[in-house]
């Protein structure tokens, strides 16, 4: 089944998704990756691409476009970050009448998931971080020089080809559909308007709010730890998201979580959901239908 | 997928066992289900008088997984109710798997899916390189055997204070294993004395550590075996889908050397995988069943399409 689009109002904006998969089993709530308005790459839930209809064999699966990206509406520059979107994602999961639902995050995504479950677990089945380097600790790492030298103009075709390349095992999946959509999302309005929202100094130098949330997250997780099972699903050749840092969060994590995994997929980089569909959604479906079995009352809903 | 309880079911019977001769022995096995052959084998090895594996302790995963896999979990050459070697020198892991891989053709089912745990994950390994016309995915779980580096499990299980052959020292041995030590249930311990009980297991240990078979062939011919495994491994000849997967909580096999593992065969293999469980000590497939079987239904099912 093709994942179709739609859109709902939340507060006003638009709010525009992906949507696959039979209803009944409790749904996955798919969150993208990105700095939005920052990143070389004009993010949005197109980027899942076959994982979409994979996981979505045996559940409902939303793909969300997050505020300023796709079709999704940037209401405040407050959505750029973290708390922002935390915020919004809980009135999102509200209007669509979700009781439970499977969190999947990728990169900033999955930070963003994070601290949504920490924050208000009630309604969240489970949480899956995908590929994120910056949920771990950063201690006093190195600069980051994978984007670099960024070819102009940005969020043209070529250059989005560069930063995928950049952050890929291998190029294939950077086909066609895919850089058309990424073109057609930095070109819309909901885009324009973060790249404008970014321009400001003092928003940018907030740098989504991240250093300021993360220390209130350590302590979370240090006093009471994640109340869902979660998991980690790191790549293998991955440049931005080492296997270190997702071992460390992984300890973390499982010090106060039984239900804590960790995860490593073979010859894929940041995007083990398009590089290595089947084996993606192999892990990422099979914690869903494990978590599930575990808590059949739970998720019921 | 058909719709599969990934949940055990409390006080569901494994059905009755089968028998089939494979190489003149005596092979028990269990079998049931329809779709893609799912082959689990244990670990541990015979002529141990303080724990015993057979068959049944796939019990958590057997039921649940045979709602949409043929599953077979069958008893090792010398262990559980599978005849003894009949030669002293047939103490080897060399004929455990020699015989394993004899009982799979013997069934003239198409490739298998092997599940291997511990001594069993190096045995699955070691098939799908020797024989990989029978095999059509690999699943490695917590295997000391097949990991380079050092393993604690003496430290943790020598000398049990109980006796041998009893409860008490199965239990004793289980529990060392385990994150959680209620995870070893009466019924695990009640297939471990059944196995006791049986004299022809009591000759096996007799073989093992007074004849000293053990010393003599069992452990210099893993060693030699074990040396050659994993240069194998490493030039590349590990050749089916793989997953590996690990306990974080195993007080007898290093989570290091799960990565270990993994990186040998990832380094040659697309179609390889690390999964580490927390809160599963050895036996995650018996702490963690529903996410383990999970797993394996989603990897089975991806590695046959």
């Amino acid at each position: 089944m093709k994942p179709t689009t739609r859109s709902i109002t939340v507060n006003g904006a638009q709010v525009s998704m992906l949507q696959a998969g039979p209803t009944g089993a409790t749904p996955a709530l798919l969150l993208h990756g990105g700095r939005t308005g920052q990143s070389p790459i004009a993010y949005g839930s197109h980027l899942w691409g076959k994982a979409l209809q994979l996981l979505g064999a045996d559940r409902p699966v939303v793909a969300l476009d997050l505020p300023g990206a796709g079709g999704s509406d940037l209401v405040s520059p407050n959505q750029l970050t973290i708390d922002g979107l935390r915020e919004h994602l809980d009135q999102v999961i509200a209007a669509l009448g979700f009781e439970k639902v499977h969190v999947v995050g990728h990169d900033i995504g999955g930070l963003a998931g994070l601290w949504l479950t920490l924050s208000s677990p009630r309604k969240i089945a489970s949480l899956s971080i995908v590929a994120s380097a910056m949920a771990p600790p950063m201690g006093d790492g190195l600069d980051d020089i994978v984007f670099q030298s960024v070819p102009a103009p940005l969020w043209s075709r070529e250059s989005q080809f560069w930063a995928f390349d950049r952050l890929s095992y291998f190029h294939a999946h950077i086909d066609d559909g895919l850089l058309d959509a990424c073109v057609a999302a930095g070109n819309g309005a909901p885009h324009r308007a973060a790249v404008a929202a970014m321009r400001d100094e003092a928003i940018r130098m907030r740098n989504f709010g991240i250093p300021a949330m993360k220390g209130k997250m350590w302590a979370i997780l240090r006093d009471k730890g994640i109340g869902v099972p979660t998991q980690l699903v790191w790549s293998d050749n991955d440049p931005l998201a080492a296997r270190d840092g997702g071992n460390m969060l992984f300890h973390i994590l499982a010090e106060k979580q039984y239900a804590t995994y960790f995860h490593i997929i073979n010859r894929a980089g940041s995007f083990a959901f398009r590089e290595q569909p089947e084996t993606f959604a192999e892990i990422v479906g099979s914690f869903h239908d494990g978590v599930d079995a575990m808590m059949p009352a739970k998720s019921a809903a | 997928m058909p719709q599969i309880n990934f949940a055990p079911v409390q006080g569901l019977k494994l059905p009755a066992p089968k028998h089939i001769d494979v190489q003149g022995l005596k092979t028990r096995y269990y079998e049931a289900g329809q779709g893609e052959p799912i082959v689990f084998m244990y670990g541990g090895n015979f002529g141990s008088s303080d724990s015993a594996s057979s068959a049944p302790v796939w019990s958590l995963n057997f039921l649940p997984l045979s709602d949409g896999f043929k599953v077979i979990a069958f008893d090792k050459i010398g262990q559980g109710f599978t005849d003894n070697p009949v030669r002293n020198e047939d103490y080897t892991m060399a004929s455990v798997i020699r015989h394993a891989a004899a009982f799979i053709e013997a069934l003239k089912l198409p490739p298998v899916h092997l599940v291997g745990h511990s001594r069993g994950g190096f045995g699955v390994t070691r098939i799908a390189l020797e024989y990989p016309h029978l095999v059509r995915s690999v699943t490695i779980v917590s295997s000391g055997t097949l990991s380079p580096r050092v393993s604690p499990n003496e430290v943790i299980l020598s000398n049990s204070p109980y006796a041998p052959y009893s409860r008490e020292s199965a239990r004793w041995i289980y529990e060392g294993y385990s994150y959680d030590p209620k995870k070893v249930t009466d019924e695990w311990i009640d297939a471990v004395m059944e196995v006791f009980e049986q004299p022809k297991y009591k000759v096996s240990v007799q073989k093992m550590v007074e004849e000293g078979a053990g010393a003599r062939y069992f452990l210099p011919e893993l060693a030699k075996q074990k040396r050659e495994t994993l240069n194998w491994l490493r030039e590349g000849r590990l050749q089916r889908p793989t997953q590996v997967v690990w306990g974080q909580n195993d007080p007898t096999v290093q989570v290091e050397g799960g990565f270990d593992v993994f990186d040998m065969i990832a380094a040659h293999n697309r179609r390889t995988s690390f999964n580490l469980f927390n809160h599963a000590g050895h036996f995650s497939y018996r702490e963690q069943p529903e996410r383990f079987n999970a797993l394996l239904a989603h990897f089975v099912r991806n590695a046959s399409a």
